[in-house]
């Protein structure tokens, strides 16, 4: 195996400027923010809660946080792993017990998210396409919060080992872990064979 | 055939986040070993179904609610907030500020007085000798000295309080009689008529006397 811990990222220069410009009061630098980071977070918050207001709610909350706190952001990560952090930390703060949200979850969610319409596909594509995805949602859903959390960074938002590290906080063999044991609770659900 | 590669090592395998070596290893493994391939090949159907999903875009109206929060809660105030502008309302020119100055500027009198009384009382100011002059011809004096405002003349070894020349000594006491460092603690400011050396003969609460300095 490689490296067994995750080094500190340091700041980009564009992490430092934002950060700085809205020390200084600068307003469109949390307006710069929300653009970059407010998709990220807004999924982020859907697959963990399952639902669009809910997420919509976490997001705001979020990003509230962020204003308040960005002062004080000390460059420790980079500025998405912060995000990200404070992103994940509303959300398990709303959903403290993981039974209540994984029957929350399980029961209403997976039938709420909609594939973006996609002109080139047919019909039947679409109706396929809707049938798979909602299965891998369901499947999500039955996972625990900590795997389903580190699936969700690693395959869904593409972030690296090192990344999904700082935002969990855990060591980068927990990381592998995780995604691992995710992955194959997957596979089992999904019923995937070659 | 090498033994099975766990399902962790598997997934990390997929990610390229091993290491040459165990990547190398895990090769050779998959080679023979149809189980292995089989979920390695279900691990990455997995990945590539959870890399379709469609990020959803946030709703429209979310941007611009939360400039407007963002907003308001700038102007939220702070503790520190409250601080400064509880600071800022201290108008120097109202009745309360000039009363405010004076209580101030007469706590830090008070308390520079009692610290030079204190550091008087522990002798921990020196004080100097005030002059010096040279011996007077013809006159038996050898030098003068001055201690807080009391002149000194030098005969014959003793300094003697000027004007004390031809008044009898009542009692001869030594440095470290208690009755010296007494009156020595309650007068602070001839502390220094130890440096004269020898023996001083002054008047002590119109008494003379006289202090024989022991020999260093």
């Amino acid at each position: 195996m490689e490296a067994v811990t995750a080094k500190p990222r340091a700041m980009s220069d564009a992490d430092l400027d934002l950060a700085e410009r809205h020390r200084y009061g600068d307003e469109t630098a949390f307006e710069e923010i929300y653009e970059q980071f407010g998709a990220m977070v807004y999924n982020l918050a859907l697959r963990l809660s399952g639902e669009p207001e809910e997420a919509a709610d976490l997001s705001q909350e979020t990003f509230l946080k962020v204003h308040r706190h960005l002062g004080g952001f000390r460059g420790r990560s980079s500025l998405k792993t912060w995000v990200y952090r404070v992103a994940l930390n509303c959300c398990r703060s709303r959903y403290r017990s993981q039974v209540a949200w994984r029957e929350r979850f399980s029961s209403q969610s997976a039938q709420r998210f909609e594939i973006l319409a996609d002109s080139r596909r047919s019909p039947e594509d679409r109706a396929i396409a809707r049938s798979t995805t909602q299965r891998v949602e369901e499947a999500l859903a039955q996972l625990k919060p900590i795997f389903r959390e580190a699936v969700f960074l690693r395959d869904i938002e593409g972030l690296s080992y090192e990344e999904i590290s700082e935002v969990l906080g855990q060591r980068l063999g927990t990381v592998r872990s995780r995604i691992a044991r995710g992955r194959d609770k997957l596979r089992v659900l999904l019923e995937v064979s070659p | 055939m090498t033994a099975h590669p766990d399902v962790e090592t598997l997934s990390t395998y997929l990610d390229r986040q091993l290491s040459r070596l165990e990547r190398t290893r895990v090769e050779e493994h998959l080679e023979g070993c149809d189980d292995c391939r089989e979920c390695l090949v279900g691990l990455e159907k997995v990945v590539g179904r959870l890399r379709a999903l469609e990020r959803q875009a946030p709703p429209s109206h979310l941007g611009a609610h939360l400039h407007k929060l963002a907003s308001l809660q700038a102007t939220e105030p702070t503790l520190m907030r409250r601080f400064e502008r509880g600071v800022a309302r201290v108008n120097l020119q109202s009745s309360i500020a000039p009363v405010f100055a004076v209580v101030v500027a007469l706590i830090l009198i008070i308390y520079l007085l009692s610290w030079g009384l204190h550091r008087q009382a522990t002798g921990r100011i020196p004080v100097h000798l005030e002059s010096q002059t040279t011996a007077v011809e013809g006159s038996g004096v050898e030098s003068h000295q001055q201690v807080a405002g009391r002149t000194f003349d030098l005969y014959e070894g003793v300094w003697i309080e000027q004007g004390l020349e031809d008044r009898p000594v009542v009692e001869v006491l030594g440095d470290t009689d208690s009755r010296v460092q007494n009156w020595l603690a309650e007068n602070p400011e001839l502390k220094a008529i130890d440096t004269l050396g020898g023996s001083v003969r002054l008047a002590i609460d119109g008494r003379v006397v006289e202090i024989r300095y022991a020999v260093p």
